[in-house]
């Protein structure tokens, strides 16, 4: 479903990703795991269009995403849930949802989606008219993975969903991935729970100063003696 | 007990006046960041256009709305399109050097063509004025301030209501998270300022039966819209709207009880004030959090 081929990514002259190439397959969780400044970010806003490789390929869908815009991406079906959230915080609930659907591809089924981000998260509906910036952290993340499935995902991104949620929230919002991918949404996960993420995950990829430096399924990562030095610590 | 009335009634139609002009360049400022310093100039181009069309097709400047604003509307987009766009990432420094450049060759290409001249529409309805209970109400001025209530309640509309003014809502706040919903950002900055440029438009229009337009106009209107918008905070458009409310009525009390001379010492104090006790307005800002 996406694949990305050999690309190399920079801010200004500063070379942040290095050769990268990975695929996704359609109805797959993909972890991608890495420490702060390894390049997810950068990663994950290339395939968004907000950033533009200089070299390689990016393809979703038979689709060349690499010299679109963002906002034909998110059309294609590429969608993001940005890390620290990004709501509209001056707006309600309701509108913030709203402009989730923004898209032509997503304003058709405005109703439709709706009804089923209402009736995973009825916090939502009871909440319509609050305005999103009196939510709480954990409501917030809720908010922005709604608004994202409000955009008619093909494939969902998710960066760093766990960031600065209680673990109990941490909880609930991987119950919640683990829902979405069941109705068949393709997801990259970026996270740095690693556990988590990997445990989810049909297959994860560990970046490392923007190199992909270990790949597999998620199971063997989590096994990987390597990764648990790296970044389990001793379990 | 009258006089305080009437004072207070004159400064409030003159003040929906400003409102106007500033609810443009707060709503320009809220969702492009840039600062318009030739909004101004802009204002003195509809004034033209309006006595234009009076001079020459012997339009009446209200009737003249319907042809002013959707010429302003394209103006604006067609400014955004050559001289915003290509600067919309570069430094402030360097777009404030491109407005500032605009409003000179706006002003100065008006001197050329229209020559030094004050020209005014006399209509009428000029010099005509009301009496309620004792006070009058100049009846230019009163249209001027229905206009600006009703500008203002649609441009709310507008922008609550419908998926492109909520999308214009949504670059003001967080143009990134705009971006990933899908919104073009460039289609949305080019429609924010032909609609900032198009209520200067209106603007325009009212101001033409009551005031004169000359190539300079847009410097005195433009510092005014200035304080009103850091007055009412950078990129809210309701504060704007009380914002030119409020000084309307300070310049009027401050010519009565000083001199008229001193008004704009007055609200340049009150300026420095709010930078100093309030930077973020009365009403704070709704826009680009910055």
């Amino acid at each position: 479903m996406l694949n990305v081929k050999d690309i190399d990514v920079y801010y200004g002259d500063y070379q942040v990703l290095h050769g990268l190439t990975f695929s996704i397959g359609k109805g797959e969780v993909v972890s991608l795991v890495g420490s702060n400044a390894s390049g997810k970010t950068t990663l994950i806003n290339t395939l968004s269009g907000i950033l533009k490789p200089k070299r390689g390929e990016i393809e979703f869908q038979g689709k060349r995403l690499d010299q679109m815009e963002t906002h034909q991406i998110v059309e294609a079906g590429l969608i993001q849930i940005p890390e620290g959230r990004l709501l509209f915080p001056n707006m309600t609930v309701l509108d913030n949802l709203l402009m989730g659907a923004y898209s032509k591809r997503a304003r058709a089924k405005v109703a439709e989606s709706l009804e089923r981000v209402y009736k995973l998260l009825p916090i939502l509906e009871e909440r319509k008219k609050q305005m999103a910036g009196t939510f709480s952290g954990g409501q917030q993340q809720m908010l922005a993975i709604a608004r994202g499935l409000m955009s008619d995902p093909d494939l969902l991104i998710f960066d760093e969903p766990s960031m600065g949620l209680s673990p109990l929230l941490v909880q609930e919002m991987f119950q919640m991935i683990e829902d979405i991918k069941k109705e068949g949404v393709t997801i990259l996960l970026v996270e740095q729970n690693v556990h988590k993420a990997l445990s989810l995950a049909d297959h994860g990829y560990v970046l490392q100063n923007g190199v992909i430096v270990m790949r597999g399924t998620g199971e063997e990562l989590l096994n990987n003696q390597d990764l648990k030095k790296a970044y389990l610590g001793e379990l | 007990m009258q006089l305080i009335i009437q004072i207070a009634i004159s400064g409030l139609l003159m003040g929906g006046i400003y409102s106007m002009v500033s609810m443009g360049l707060s709503l320009i400022y809220g969702v492009t960041g840039i600062v318009n310093f030739a909004h101004g100039e802009f204002l003195m181009v509809a004034m033209f256009l309006t006595w234009g069309l009076n001079s020459l097709l012997g339009l009446d400047p209200y009737i003249s709305v319907i042809l002013v604003v959707p010429l302003m509307f394209l103006i604006g987009m067609l400014v955004e399109k050559t001289v915003i766009e290509p600067i919309i990432k570069a430094p402030h420094s360097m777009q404030i050097m491109a407005t500032a450049g605009l409003s000179t060759v706006l002003a100065n290409g008006a001197l050329m063509l229209m020559s030094a001249n004050y020209r005014s529409v006399i209509t009428g309805y000029s010099s005509k004025t009301l009496n309620m209970a004792g006070i009058m109400f100049n009846v230019p001025k009163l249209v001027g301030f229905f206009a600006a209530v009703a500008l203002t309640v649609l441009l709310a509309l507008f922008l609550k209501r419908t998926y492109t003014g909520r999308a214009i809502t949504a670059t003001a706040q967080d143009m990134k998270a705009a971006q990933l919903m899908g919104i073009n950002i460039k289609r949305i900055y080019l429609i924010a300022f032909g609609l900032g440029t198009a209520c200067v438009g209106v603007a325009g229009v009212v101001l033409m039966p009551m005031y004169y337009v000359f190539p300079s106009l847009g410097t005195y209107f433009c510092t005014t819209a200035f304080v009103i918008v850091v007055l009412g905070g950078m990129g809210n458009i309701y504060g704007a709207f009380v914002g030119g409310l409020v000084i309307g009525m300070v310049e009027a009390f401050s010519g009565y009880l000083l001199a008229p001379v001193y008004k704009e010492v007055v609200y340049f104090v009150i300026f420095i004030i709010i930078l100093i006790v309030k930077p973020s307005g009365i009403l704070g800002r709704s826009g680009r959090a910055a």
